[in-house]
């Protein structure tokens, strides 16, 4: 009888670990979908300030157009979903984006990412914030210390190695098309972690 | 959150359960893009008052002269056969900013004339923001859509912004009501014309630019291969903001920097006395330099900065609609002598100094939108639609305002302060409304209007026309399919 209960519970439990295994790794392959999925554009100012804080910049140096125009702040700022009270009347961001947005984050990043990559180029690869390791010498195992680095700097999460392999997989392609392939590659990784939806919403 | 692949498949659905409108035909849409009529909604912000403008009355026509709003016959100019008046004004101040000023709207009355209607109708708020919504919903008679949203969902369909609000914070800019509309109809609010077309292209003109296929293999590494394979976008994949976002980057996107718009909006100069272009490696527009010549304070009044740009959008075929209008900020020439004449360029509050300083105000707000239609009209005039007409032929500008101005004046005042008030008229410049016509009248004694025979036009002084129906008038003549919408029918604003 008390062999029985014993081996029963045991049973139980091995049975219990084992949905919690299925369900951890089922977790980990496929988080499943949220029920509400309601996520919040962040503002350009706020989506800028986490750009400038990956990448090393101030945010008032992340992008200027025509070298004159602030683009977070003034040329684009109601075209990223800012408000301008004052001079305005726009005390409320458009409830829908604007339908040249995604094209205007992708010109800020492109100049932010261009920014941080030109500097680390003339600070050489001790001196780089993030681009150092492909300047030292271009092989794949500095891109993927590039490509992480870029996902924990501008996402503050650790990257998955599906995302990792799929941005150093994208040198092959950036080979393909550039003449300078260091360069495109470097700047358009970083353009694709800072305007992925993960950056730009929460 | 409907992209316009959505809307279509799902107007192929409703077609099949029978709805015969056009705006539920996928075919009828396609047909109407090909044929489109463009609005222009100009904004008389402030309290556009008419009789101020082509509906002037002569004292010698008044009972009480003395205590209405009047001019003296000497001033109010007439056209032979013409419903409509000019009055040529100056003065040495403008309520209390010691700027005279000299206005002559009677040179583009008189060129104008044969395109511009004038149809009366009394307001129901005499609130800023709630009668500027309303000049352009009819007091929310069609489902609470806007004029300019019906205007891009009918013939917009094609275009890549079809529905562009140049100037922001007033009601003429703000969204209908109606959750059904498509998305593509929706107004996007432009800011600041002479920056925007920079927002049109992902890199050019930047100093650390990609080049085309470089972006266009960042891109599509990151649609397709990195979000896929974030937890982020596993999680929220049916979020309509991130589906409406993932919707803009695909052929909305693909249509903008596909029709080089960063070249062909910018309207200013390269160089010096603009801006340093073809530093950045880019370029003016093709047309830069006629819209310049149209509007030439475009870089000192923003009002010609979105007229500039409101022309290039409608050239180009970025848009069928676009609205603009004067701030109510101050704004001042400083090219000129300190307060030489004409120096003053917008009143603040616009039309709404009217409060402080009726006359002077009412005048230089009504010359300054004066020149803004002129402008867009001989251009568009010079603009050929490609089938033989102009694009002028299939355009309206429609000059909307919140409200009217009360009717009154101390005794013989030449300037005094006035009120808002219900009572007033809209002005519509087209080939598409009658011409040199006045729809209703005004009573010379009160300088109340009164309405007119929705069918014949005729006069019917003690009828007042109710929003809905001028807001019908309108959109009828611009062949807007209005079945099943319960407006009421007004064909005497439609030219025969």
């Amino acid at each position: 009888m008390r062999r029985n209960s014993l081996f029963r519970a045991l049973t139980i439990a091995g049975t219990a670990a084992l949905v919690l295994l299925a369900a951890g790794c089922n977790k980990s392959e496929d988080p499943g979908e949220s029920a509400k999925a309601r996520v919040t554009p962040k503002s350009g100012q706020v989506w800028a300030q986490d750009l400038a804080n990956g990448l090393g910049l101030e945010a008032w140096e992340l992008c200027a157009e025509l070298g004159s125009y602030d683009c977070v702040s003034e040329a684009h700022l109601i075209t990223l979903g800012g408000v301008e009270p004052t001079r305005l009347g726009i005390d409320e961001p458009s409830e829908n984006a604007s339908v040249s947005a995604p094209i205007a984050v992708d010109r800020v990043a492109t100049a932010a990412c261009g920014e941080r990559y030109a500097r680390d180029v003339d600070a050489g690869a001790d001196g780089a914030v993030i681009f150092g390791a492909v300047l030292d010498k271009d092989r794949k195992r500095k891109r993927e210390e590039v490509a992480e680095n870029l996902v924990r700097r501008l996402l503050a999460r650790h990257p998955t190695k599906e995302e990792v392999d799929g941005l150093m997989d994208f040198y092959k392609t950036i080979e393909d098309i550039s003449d300078d392939p260091v360069r495109d590659w470097s700047i358009g990784a970083c353009v694709v972690v800072a305007t992925s939806t993960e950056a730009l919403f929460y | 959150m409907q992209s316009r692949r959505d809307f279509i498949r799902g107007l192929a659905a409703l077609t099949g359960a029978g709805l015969g409108s056009t705006l539920y035909n996928p075919k009828s849409l396609a047909q109407t893009a090909a044929d489109p009529r463009f609005l222009i909604v100009l904004c008389a912000g402030g309290g556009g008052s008419i009789i101020d403008g082509p509906l002037a009355i002569r004292e010698s026509e008044c009972a009480t002269p003395e205590t209405q709003n009047v001019f003296a016959d000497s001033i109010v100019k007439g056209f032979d056969g013409s419903p409509f008046r000019a009055v040529d004004l100056s003065g040495r101040a403008i309520g209390q900013i010691p700027s005279p000023f000299s206005v002559t709207p009677s040179t583009f009355i008189e060129k104008a004339r044969e395109d511009m209607m004038v149809a009366t109708w009394t307001r129901t708020s005499v609130n800023h923001q709630i009668g500027e919504r309303r000049s352009v919903t009819g007091n929310e008679a069609w489902r609470g859509r806007t004029m300019q949203e019906m205007v891009a969902w009918q013939y917009g369909g094609e275009a890549p912004i079809p529905n562009v609000h140049l100037n922001p914070g007033f009601g003429f800019t703000e969204h209908g009501t109606d959750d059904t509309l498509p998305t593509y109809a929706r107004g996007q609010l432009v800011a600041n014309p002479t920056t925007w077309p920079l927002s049109l292209d992902g890199s050019r003109g930047q100093e650390y630019g990609l080049n085309p296929e470089v972006l266009a293999a960042v891109r599509k590494h990151r649609n397709e291969v990195f979000e896929p394979a974030g937890d982020f976008n596993k999680v929220y994949r049916s979020a309509p903001r991130l589906l409406e976002w993932q919707d803009l980057r695909g052929t909305p996107q693909e249509r903008i920097e596909g029709l080089d718009l960063i070249t062909k909006l910018m309207f200013q100069p390269d160089g010096e006395g603009g801006l340093p272009l073809s530093e950045f490696g880019l370029g003016t527009s093709a047309a830069g330099e006629a819209v310049r010549a149209a509007f030439p304070d475009y870089a000192v009044d923003p009002l010609h900065a979105q007229a500039a740009l409101a022309f290039l959008l409608l050239k180009y075929g970025v848009s069928v609609t676009v609205t603009l209008g004067p701030s109510f900020d101050f704004v001042y020439d400083d090219r000129k002598d300190y307060l030489s004449e004409n120096s003053v360029l917008n009143t603040p509050l616009a039309f709404d100094i009217s409060h402080q300083a009726h006359r002077a105000g009412q005048a230089v707000i009504w010359d300054r939108l004066y020149k803004v239609v002129d402008g867009l009209m001989a251009l568009l005039k010079q603009e050929d639609f490609g089938d033989g007409t102009s694009m002028w032929d299939r355009s309206m500008i429609y000059v909307a305002s919140d409200f009217g101005r009360e009717k009154h004046r101390p005794a013989n005042a030449s300037e005094w302060g006035t009120s808002h008030s219900l009572n007033n008229g809209v002005m519509a410049f087209s080939p598409l409304v009658p011409g040199d016509t006045l729809l209703g009248g005004v009573d010379p004694d009160t300088g109340m209007t009164y309405g007119f025979d929705p069918d014949t036009g005729e006069p019917e002084p003690g009828r007042e026309m109710a929003e809905a129906e001028v807001f019908s008038g309108l959109l009828d003549a611009l062949s807007i399919d209005t079945s099943d919408s319960g407006l009421p029918s007004v064909p005497a604003m439609r030219r025969s």
